[in-house]
């Protein structure tokens, strides 16, 4: 029966016209940007990088050039250094993904938002709330076969653009960059690693901000029945959630926002010392409990009066 | 007697502080059309919406086939079929599509699908998209959802919205239908009082959030002690009608339209044309009129 009901819920997103927006948005800007991102191959990568470590060498040499300039010029000749040594073929499709990388979260996130926003705040300003709720159906089945169809839709999404990237990627700048070896730095050394699971592990992990926000908005929405509200206030967090939180510096509960532990997960940099991951884990889990908990328990007491 | 299939106990809600329904108990059975009546925000809509379960009920419980709303609202709730207030539906869908998102609720079948489909006469329309429906289509998609899982119960809120006259009487045929043949309950909320008149068997009245009445349709228009208008065609009038004044001066009379016109109840109707034999009147024709539901919706409302 669960199963039934957010096949239901994913039929009334597939019929609505601004799904259909986002997926046409989110194809042309990834083909744009694979096309008219400047982006080639090298023919011969290891001549570029003994390039890459002269000019870097220059900068070194430079009166006029400032500290971080320098540190990254030093980074920059370490890693082609690296390459060299260990033979790794560098690839462009690997900066290529890495960049499209962050446009094809937005787009899941804006994506999971808007669907998330409507699913019940919709419903109760078109009425159909009323037919919806008077099925043989307990109230929370319901709510939650809309916030497992909001998350599967913004999945979708998120796959097609992925899966369009890597295509339209493959095909321009060849396919074998995408499981070849590339090196990361790890602490303060390289390591050689495959690209497809470090790219992976960081789009993964980039996801963590959408899925909180996308849970934030449900909430929003079956509280307030609101879907502006509900799209504002959760824009405003995506957008504003880390600007807010370096106000937020000064006092000691900062450690229990939301923000950094997020920015924390993703990147392992922090704002402040002392993070772990489980001690992040643990605070983002309560929140994202607490959300729907007050989405559960507003729903199912809900009177509907219209 | 059948045992209720749909019981109302004792059932109120308070909306900040105000009691907007003030403890209604009836009991509605298998097989019998049953009007809701009330003027506006007497409490009918609200009353539905508990019944539904769409709305928690402060006190009072409503129990349907046995199981309470309340405290078992899944088993109660589905051998009810509704459209409460307008029959809204999702209008980006088809109306087989949105018929077809609540039979994945209900587990009902395609082919039951189309069987509803026939009844409510929407196969030409099924598959254009509900923004294209006028509201009488709705109307008839909405009674479509509701009967979709063989409900033994169908609350209809004011089903009569948005008919033609045409569809108004076949859904009056209808509804009568499915409660002879089917045994199901059919409770009708309206403001169309001549409309209920001629649909429902039984009726009960609210007022204030308060049940004025619950009576048999006949009853409660023709009951023994109501008094009619009754016209006697008389000659000569001025005699009748002195000897009338002068026997029953406690009723009212008048001449109207070359008769006479008396507000009496039926057995003083053979009492008055016995006493107008005997002194010489002789009688052409009697005529009562029975009253309207409206005019004893107004009297009993307005008391």
């Amino acid at each position: 029966m669960f199963f039934k009901l957010i096949h239901n819920e994913n039929i009334k997103t597939s019929f609505r016209l601004s799904t259909w927006i986002m997926m046409g948005l989110l194809v042309v800007f990834v083909l744009l940007s694979t096309f008219f991102g400047g982006y080639k191959q090298p023919a011969d990568g290891q001549a570029d990088l003994q390039k890459g470590i002269k000019k870097n060498t220059a900068i070194l040499n430079e009166k006029d050039v400032d500290e971080d300039t320098k540190a990254t010029a030093q980074k920059e000749i370490a890693k082609s250094e690296y390459l060299l040594a260990n033979n790794i073929k560098p690839y462009t499709i690997h900066t290529y993904l890495n960049d499209g990388q962050g446009m094809i979260i937005f787009f899941g996130a804006f994506f999971g938002i808007i669907i998330a926003a409507n699913s019940v705040a919709s419903e109760f300003s078109t009425g159909t709330i009323k037919l919806l709720l008077i099925r043989p159906i307990h109230r929370l089945k319901i709510l939650l076969s809309k916030y497992v169809s909001a998350l599967f839709s913004t999945a979708f999404l998120l796959l097609l653009g992925v899966l369009l990237s890597l295509i339209a990627g493959g095909l321009l700048l060849g396919f074998e960059g995408i499981t070849a070896s590339h090196a990361v730095m790890q602490g303060d050394h390289m390591v050689k690693e495959t690209f497809l699971y470090t790219w992976g592990k960081s789009f993964l992990l980039s996801l963590i901000l959408p899925f909180f926000v996308i849970t934030f908005t449900f909430m929003i929405s079956t509280v307030f029945r609101s879907n502006g509200l509900a799209i504002g206030l959760s824009m405003a967090a995506y957008f504003g959630g880390n600007i807010a939180t370096v106000f937020l510096l000064k006092y000691t509960w900062v450690k229990y926002t939301p923000f950094i532990h997020m920015e924390y997960l993703a990147s392992e940099e922090s704002l402040i010392k002392g993070m772990t991951t489980s001690f992040s884990s643990i605070v983002l889990g309560a929140y994202f409990l607490l959300f729907l908990a007050i989405a559960m328990i507003t729903f199912k007491k809900r009177d509907v009066a219209i | 007697m059948k045992k209720a299939i749909v019981q109302i106990k004792d059932l109120k809600k308070v909306i900040k502080g105000k009691e907007i329904i003030k403890g209604l108990t009836f009991d509605i059975y298998p097989g019998e059309v049953f009007g809701f009546l009330g003027p506006n925000g007497a409490g009918k809509t609200t009353t539905i919406r508990m019944m539904v379960g769409l709305t928690s009920a402060s006190a009072g419980d409503a129990i349907i086939d046995g199981n309470s709303i309340q405290n078992n609202f899944e088993k109660a709730v589905s051998k009810v079929g509704a459209i409460v207030e307008n029959p809204d539906m999702y209008k980006f869908l088809s109306g087989y599509q949105n018929l077809k998102q609540y039979a994945r609720m209900v587990s009902a079948t395609d082919s039951r699908i189309d069987e509803i489909v026939k009844l409510v006469g929407l196969e030409n329309a099924i598959h254009n998209k509900v923004k294209t429906y006028s509201l009488g289509m709705r109307q008839r998609l909405g009674l479509a959802q509701a009967l979709l899982h063989h409900p033994s119960v169908l609350i209809l809120d004011e089903p009569t919205n948005g008919l033609d006259p045409a569809g108004i009487r076949e859904l009056r045929d209808y509804l009568r239908k499915l409660a002879r043949e089917e045994d199901i309950a059919v409770i009708v909320s309206s403001h169309l009082l001549s409309e209920m008149e001629l649909m429902c068997d039984r009726i009960g009245i609210v007022e204030k959030g308060k049940l004025v009445k619950v009576e048999d349709m006949n009853e409660f228009i023709h009951g023994d002690n109501q008094e009619t208008q009754v016209t006697f065609q008389v000659e000569p009038l001025d005699l009748a009608e002195r000897h009338v004044r002068e026997q029953f001066p406690n009723s009212q009379v008048a001449i109207k339209d070359n008769g006479l016109v008396l507000s009496i109840n039926r057995e003083e109707i053979s009492e008055v044309s016995s006493f107008l034999l005997h002194n010489g009147v002789r009688i052409y024709g009697i005529q009562s009129k029975a009253k309207s539901l409206e005019d004893r919706f107004l009297e009993v409302t307005s008391q």
